[in-house]
């Protein structure tokens, strides 16, 4: 009998011994594909229109047969496990084992007929039952010709991944002896990476102060999605983004699967048959798997009791017993005997040791980390994110998504330190010195600390990040000549490096609950003028300046798509977002708020210009009449004292002073007095349920109101 | 011929089988004995291409067992705790093994299985400990391998079944030169079956004979010797050991029983009879030789 004939007939009755394993994925399959299909069609006719429950149905076949179903992912998920097992449980079995492997069969035969009928338990159900719901939603209406290609592009990613997982399962299989251990392998197998790369950033987090977690996002990210869980269900996720380097994911993800087949017929031959029911079948992976696991643990118990009481001691506490706790389950584990939790001291003693080393490394930073500060003749360029100053930045834009969508789009990565080319890098450097010098220092009261993040480009194209609290008001000249920077000023704020061409319309927004208004009238050349006039103004605009000025509006440059957006929302909100029901509970408005920038009472010619346009931007105050204004001010103990102003000139010099609170907030350097204060205007109808917030600017509240608030001796009203 | 050179297996720090040598001739049926723990599973599971010995060779047929089909397909191993698939009935382990072997005989399998009385399509998890042995040697019997490997197989036959495998071995060495392998702890159980024995002990073999050469060589001599005579004085033999019951002396001697018979004669006693020795009466005394008491191995 030839060899492949005798595979297939192998193949068929290890399918045949496996029948319960179709039958358990098979039901799973059918109610979650066909007989779901069919009630999600009775849905149809509880639209208002047949043609809008076609349109909802249409769309919710094509996502259960498209790659990004999480019903698929999970059915696939757990079909790889059951699969993989009872692939391969008989090498848990001395019986079993001494049946097989006495049979005039070569193991490779053995391994690929199993390997394979364990992939066809679940492709053949699977693919029935994805083919039957399309043919049940293609009878209910839906459109065959989007359907079947994403019934066959979505079973054949599926498939893919299942591989890859299932590969897994087989290589945790055959690399122990017990169902429990390999159970246990897998997960190991699966989140062993992951852990370890987020400890290592904990340890980074806990430890360094100028630690930025863009250091290793990237290693963050290519660790976790060396889980091959974890790489599913982020290529699921990200199947919509329709990034083409999937595919080179993808690409990627069948070879490995293919190297883990690979290997598992490799150690499958040099699997001891004595093995089974064993808890590790190869000796020699026993101290690598050991080894990793305690010093996994073992950090990770330091960093839970650093978390908890943060402290050298407590942290030792958790580096030893992590290592000890861990040494001995994992010996029990493999001897199945409670009494050799000591066995291999040594190593016990060497992973504490190993431990403690990682700990006091970066405990005592003895490479260095916080305290790093390149050679300006190795830098590239500098990168420099001011936290509070783009705070309130909108970076992203406006983005029409395949979907039909249209959505204000944040940039993935942090946009000034990816964005942004300091070539004038003494500069930085003398900042980040600033920085490193005030790493231990005390911080003073009333001084005004800015938390400044600065990515190093290298000229060997690595990128270095670190983050520092500098002082500003120490730092100010240095700050100041970072802020004056143009490659600066071009990514910290985006408006700068905008063309007029993309400008429609101007949007101004001022305090209370006045309305946007919008200059929809503006012709090329005035918007032009206007939008350079202020990126003008807003460039040469000081750190004393921002001090001293509270912003008196918003402007928005809105382009076309900014419109349109605007009106795709307000049109789908209108309808109850019926085409689009995942967004019912978002935020419809998100855009609408997005691109102000704030004008400063000192942008004299774009107000001006903004007056010939017919917007009086200036001093809010001015252009209303205030009611009453209701001053509470709070001690560390509640409520100290509550004010209420009524009288004219009490109000004149209190709305002199005046801010609004949610236009100052793009003003970052601009403190405010420690009070709850709101005004009522006196143009509303029901003036006293009608307040809203405002505030004073520090240093600058009215004598009269200071006077009553030091009466009394600051006792409660 | 099956052939161990050297053979040692080992597990974590337990030697179960340490430095065998043996060989195991075709035509003739090999037991293997020792007590529990003694290496007889672990052999014949290197025998098998189970195990893979740490050191030594095994072969059969001059072929080396361990990943060598062809060399597989020469026996049938039957292990100590047979497995067969959950929930399946004769017919199908017979529809497996015949995937497997070439030569399977499956009109043979029907005829054993009826003349055994077990019926092909109950269930095997059904079965007795003592029918799925006999449906264990019936599958081995039927696939046509020239080497038969029984591991404890005969624990939990009973005599007529014992009988009636012993008569099918026969009836396969005389047509097709069957070479039944079968490991037990138990002598007794072997006696009526083995051409050959070897003894196994802590991994080790102690002795490997035919048995027809062991019950040739050996003899028990009861006499009565004249009154000025004493056994010592019978130097023409070689005796192993001497019992003495008043004047009736017990002498198991070593050597051809005409030579013995002649010396007795020589000898001039009152009375003597030669007495053929029990398989364990062998035993005992060759491994008495080799400084082994083998009440303290095997009973």
């Amino acid at each position: 009998m030839t060899s492949k004939t005798l595979f297939f007939k192998f193949l068929k009755k290890d399918l045949g011994h496996r029948l319960w394993a179709v039958a358990l994925i098979g039901l799973g399959c059918f109610f979650a594909y066909p007989v779901l299909a069919a009630m999600e069609a009775s849905q149809i006719d509880t639209y208002a229109t047949l043609e809008e429950g076609l349109r909802y149905y249409n769309k919710n076949m094509q996502y259960m047969h498209s790659f990004g179903n999480g019903i698929t992912v999970f059915i696939t998920m757990a079909a790889a496990l059951v699969c993989g097992m009872s692939s391969f449980s008989y090498l848990n079995s001395r019986s079993k084992m001494d049946f097989y492997h006495s049979l005039p069969i070569r193991r490779e035969l053995m391994f690929g007929a199993n390997f394979i009928s364990g992939i066809l338990i679940l492709t053949v159900p699977l693919t029935l039952a994805l083919a039957a719901a399309a043919f049940v939603a293609i009878g209910n209406g839906a459109d065959a010709a989007a359907l079947w290609p994403l019934v066959w592009s979505g079973l054949g990613l599926h498939l893919i991944y299942f591989i890859l997982l299932y590969a897994a399962v087989v290589l945790a299989m055959i690399m122990t002896g017990n169902l429990v251990v390999a159970f246990l392998g897998y997960v190991v197998f699966c989140s062993v990476v992951p852990l370890a790369a987020a400890f290592s950033q904990g340890y980074f987090l806990i430890f360094f102060d100028t630690f930025m977690t863009e250091s290793c996002g990237e290693f963050i990210e290519s660790a976790t999605r060396i889980s091959p869980v974890l790489e599913y269900l982020f290529a699921a996720e990200n199947y919509t983004k329709g990034d083409p380097s999937q595919m080179i994911r993808l690409a990627g993800t069948v070879a490995v699967s293919g190297v883990l087949a690979f290997i598992g017929c490799f150690l499958y031959r040099k699997r001891p048959s004595e093995a089974a029911g064993k808890a590790m079948a190869f000796e020699v992976t026993k101290p690598i798997i050991r080894v990793i696991l305690v010093l996994l643990f073992s950090v990770g118990m330091c960093a839970f009791f650093w978390g908890l009481q943060e402290s050298l001691g407590w942290g030792v506490f958790g580096a030893v017993c992590g290592t000890v706790i861990a040494h001995c389950i994992i010996e029990i584990i493999y001897h199945f005997d409670f009494k050799k939790l000591f066995s291999h001291p040594l190593q016990m003693v060497g992973c504490a040791a190993a431990s403690l080393l990682i700990l006091f490394s970066f405990y005592f930073d003895w490479f260095g980390y916080d305290t790093y500060l390149p050679d300006a003749s190795r830098v590239e360029w500098a990168s420099v994110d001011m936290t509070s100053f783009s705070g309130w930045v909108s970076y992203g834009g406006t983005r029409e998504r395949e979907d039909g969508t249209i959505v204000w789009e944040r940039p993935e990565k942090n946009w000034p330190l990816y964005n942004m080319e300091i070539r004038d890098v003494d500069t930085v450097l003398r900042l980040a010195e600033a920085g490193i010098a005030e790493i231990d220092a005390e911080r003073r009261d009333g001084e005004h600390y800015e938390r400044v993040n600065i990515a190093y480009t290298l000229k060997n194209g690595k990128k270095v990040y670190r983050s520092y609290y500098i002082s500003l008001d120490k730092n100010m000249e240095l700050f100041e000549a970072v802020y004056a920077n143009d490659e600066f000023q071009k990514a910290m704020f985006p408006l700068m490096e905008r063309s007029a061409d993309s400008v429609v319309q101007v949007g101004y927004r001022t305090g209370g609950d006045r309305e946007e208004i919008r200059l929809d009238a503006l012709t090329e050349e005035e918007a032009e003028q206007l939008l350079e006039t202020y990126q003008e103004e807003f460039k040469t605009l000081t750190f004393e300046q921002m001090k001293q000025e509270p912003p008196v509006g918003l402007i928005r440059f809105y382009s076309a798509l900014d419109l349109e957006g605007l009106s795709w929302w307000k049109r789908e909100d209108a309808q109850g977002f019926q085409n689009y029901p995942e967004l019912r509970w978002h935020y419809s408005y998100e855009m609408n708020d997005k691109d102000f920038y704030p004008i400063y009472p000192s942008f004299k010619k774009t107000i001006a210009l903004l007056g010939q346009y017919g917007i009086q931007a200036g001093d809010f105050y001015d252009q209303v009449s205030v009611y009453n204004a209701r001053i509470i001010q709070y001690g560390e103990n509640g409520l100290v004292k509550e004010i209420t102003v009524t009288e004219p000139e009490e109000i004149d010099a209190l709305t002199d002073v005046l801010i609004i609170p949610r236009i100052a907030y793009y003003n970052p350097l601009l403190e405010t007095e420690n009070l709850d204060i709101a005004v009522t205007l006196s143009d509303l109808d029901f003036k006293e349920n009608h307040q809203y917030p405002v505030a004073i600017p520090k240093g600058r509240v009215p004598e009269f109101l200071e006077e009553r608030l030091s009466e009394g001796n600051g006792q409660a009203k | 011929m099956i052939e161990a050179v050297n053979l040692t297996k080992k597990f974590d720090n337990i030697v179960a089988v340490d430095h065998i040598s043996a060989t195991i001739k075709s035509g003739s049926v090999f037991g293997l004995i020792g007590t529990n723990g003694a290496g007889k599973s672990t052999f014949l599971r290197m025998a098998a291409g189970v195990l893979k010995p740490d050191e030594g060779t095994i072969t059969v047929d001059g072929m080396s067992v361990f990943e060598n089909p062809e060399a597989k397909r020469k026996f049938f191993y039957i292990s100590d705790d047979q497995y067969f698939f959950s929930n399946a009935a004769p017919v199908e382990m017979m529809a497996y093994y015949k995937m497997i072997y070439p030569g399977y005989d499956e009109a043979r399998f029907h005829s054993l299985m009826t003349n055994f009385g077990l019926d092909e399509r109950r269930k095997i998890n059904t079965f007795s400990k003592g029918m799925k042995k006999q449906l264990s040697v019936i599958c081995g019997i039927c696939a046509g391998t020239d080497y038969l490997y029984c591991d404890e197989t005969f624990d939990g036959l009973d005599p007529v079944m014992r009988q009636a495998v012993k008569s099918i071995f026969a009836n396969d060495m005389e047509e097709r030169h069957l070479t039944p392998i079968v490991a037990s702890h138990n002598l007794r159980e072997l006696e009526d079956i083995c051409d050959h024995v070897g003894l196994l002990h802590k991994g080790g073999i102690l002795l490997s004979r035919d048995l027809d050469e062991m019950k040739m060589k050996l003899h028990k001599v009861q006499c009565v010797l004249k009154d000025e005579m004493k056994p010592e004085a019978l130097t023409g033999l070689d005796i192993l050991k001497t019992e003495r019951r008043g004047k009736l002396l017990t002498l198991t001697v070593r050597g051809d029983l005409s030579m013995v018979e002649f010396q007795m004669q020589n000898a001039d006693p009152v009375f003597y009879e030669t007495i053929p020795l029990s398989l364990e009466e062998i035993f005992i005394s060759e491994t008495e030789v080799v400084g082994y008491d083998i009440k303290n191995l095997i009973f």
